[in-house]
């Protein structure tokens, strides 16, 4: 069991903070989306109920379901035909506000497992070419194994160090970094989450800048970057953003990352004796209790010019 | 199969076939492939209109969308799926290209009812009635389907009716993905 204490850090940032401390102990539950190169969202809903899977749709976005009560939804044949990939809520949203559009070139810097590379491929319909990318080719493998059952054709996939990718891959309309972190927003599935030490702080701060660097840099003018974490610490996300924006200033903004119908946190401006740019107001901040979800951050740049 | 490169000299696909060439994948001519899967499984001809074919290693083909926008370095681990295996006297489509592309096979293909579903998944041997037998055209590779979507590939041994030692399939699941699913249902019932 999760215990609320070890949040004690972000009691002054959590505006609800018993609702909170309630939350990150209930179950996580489990989402799922219809994959429309396969199927549509009423093709599935009618084979759900066949397979007598319970779903209750998704208010804020079309096609996705919350699970009621079933057990191993990754063995059932729906499933097995690739008809639906399963996915936490709250890891749907950067993709969601990558806005993409058919046609373009996206690269995803931390692909592994990859249920967020199935989605922006399922969202550009086999249009477009996907690079996944991510440094750990084992856990590379779940993300193939969900390309070919979802039917994705316009992935390419590689293992390289996401803090030094080559300009020779070329640039891109949209980059999603959603980088290595402490996770601490996990812990209603993974009960050993917990606040990271400084060195942890020191060790992935020092990776998911160099990152967002790098995704800035190979991004087209007018494109976007996505920058993500699951995790609460402003360490790892508002003073990341706020750094790259300084470094970036004449070259990128934030602009807003809300999703109507999801009820959410805007970005910190100030952290302990830090103060942070004003457009960090635009990031998103979740905690558990404000959706029944994971927690997560998510920040998104435009590119203006290179 | 005998497959040729695609002419380099095509404008629409000469620079995407140079810069897959460094990336170890030939473009192959699509007629061959598309005649031997449409004339085995009645595929509508335009099914694979938006796909290149590429030769990854000497036992499979690729299938990528097209356009398609990738470098020649650096070297990807993969690009597009699986689609068909051709080191062997019938090249049949790999298990990624059933779960795509089975649903719109008009013929040799098994709509299965969960016993059969279930048998397959298991890598079991399994029995195909007469109906099922109606649209298989002989001894060879039939889809897996169950509702109508694909699940995988199986070998069908015999068409001849009334004898069940021969209208059997083999399937042809992969063992890890079957692996898997040891100790579930697919259908969720209690084990």
């Amino acid at each position: 069991m999760a215990d609320p204490s070890t949040f004690e850090r972000y009691r002054s940032v959590i505006a609800d903070w018993d609702e909170f401390a309630e939350a990150i102990n209930r179950p996580l539950p489990v989402c799922i989306w219809a994959n429309p190169l396969k199927t549509t969202s009423s093709e599935l809903e009618e084979l759900l109920s066949k397979n007598d899977i319970d779903a209750e749709p998704l208010s804020w976005r079309d096609g996705a379901y919350r699970l009621v009560d079933t057990a191993r939804p990754g063995s059932r044949i729906p499933f097995l035909a690739g008809l639906y990939q399963i996915q936490e809520e709250v890891s749907m949203l950067p993709v969601e506000l990558l806005d993409l559009r058919a046609g373009q070139r996206v690269l995803d810097t931390c692909a592994a497992p990859g249920s967020k590379t199935s989605q922006i491929a399922a969202t550009l319909g086999n249009t477009g070419t996907i690079i996944a990318n991510d440094r750990n080719f084992r856990r590379m493998r779940a993300l193939s194994r969900s390309l070919d059952r979802l039917g994705a054709t316009n992935v390419g996939v590689m293992t390289r160090d996401a803090t030094n990718m080559p300009g020779a891959i070329g640039s891109f309309d949209r980059i999603l970094a959603d980088v290595p972190c402490s996770c601490e927003g996990t812990t209603r599935k993974n009960r050993d989450a917990t606040v990271a030490t400084d060195d942890d702080f020191n060790y992935l701060c020092t990776i998911q800048r160099a990152i967002l660097k790098r995704a800035i840099e190979l991004c087209r003018p007018g494109g976007r970057v996505v920058y993500s974490t699951c995790t609460y610490a402003p360490e790892e996300n508002e003073t990341i953003v706020d750094s790259v924006l300084r470094e970036f200033y004449d070259e990128c903004r934030l602009i807003p990352a809300r999703i109507p119908g999801f009820p959410a946190s805007p970005g910190l401006l100030h952290w302990q004796q830090q103060s942070y740019d004003p457009q960090l107001e635009h990031a998103l901040r979740v905690y558990p209790h404000q959706h029944d979800t994971g927690g997560f951050f998510v920040a998104v740049f435009q590119k203006t010019r290179s | 199969m005998n497959l040729t490169a695609v002419d380099s000299a095509d404008p629409d696909l000469a620079d995407t076939a140079k810069k897959l060439n460094e990336q170890g994948l030939t473009i192959v001519d699509r007629t061959a492939i598309v005649r031997h899967i449409c004339q085995r499984f009645r595929f509508s001809d335009d099914l694979f209109d938006g796909l290149i074919f590429a030769r990854a290693t000497k036992a499979i083909i690729r299938a990528i969308s097209r356009p398609i926008d990738v470098t020649a370095s650096p070297a990807l681990d993969r690009i597009g799926i699986d689609f068909l295996r051709i080191d062997m006297a019938n090249p049949r489509m790999t298990t990624s290209a059933a779960m795509t592309w089975a649903r719109y096979a008009q013929q040799n293909a098994v709509d299965t009812t969960a016993q059969q579903c279930e048998a397959f998944l298991g890598r079991k041997r399994f029995c195909v009635n007469d109906t099922q037998l109606d649209t298989c055209t002989g001894r060879g590779f039939v889809f897996i389907r169950h509702y109508g979507h694909g699940l995988g590939v199986g070998f069908l041994e015999s068409t001849r009716r009334s004898d069940d030692n021969f209208r059997r399939v083999r399937s042809m699941y992969p063992r890890a993905y079957a692996a898997d699913l040891e100790n579930t249902s697919p259908f969720g019932n209690p084990l």
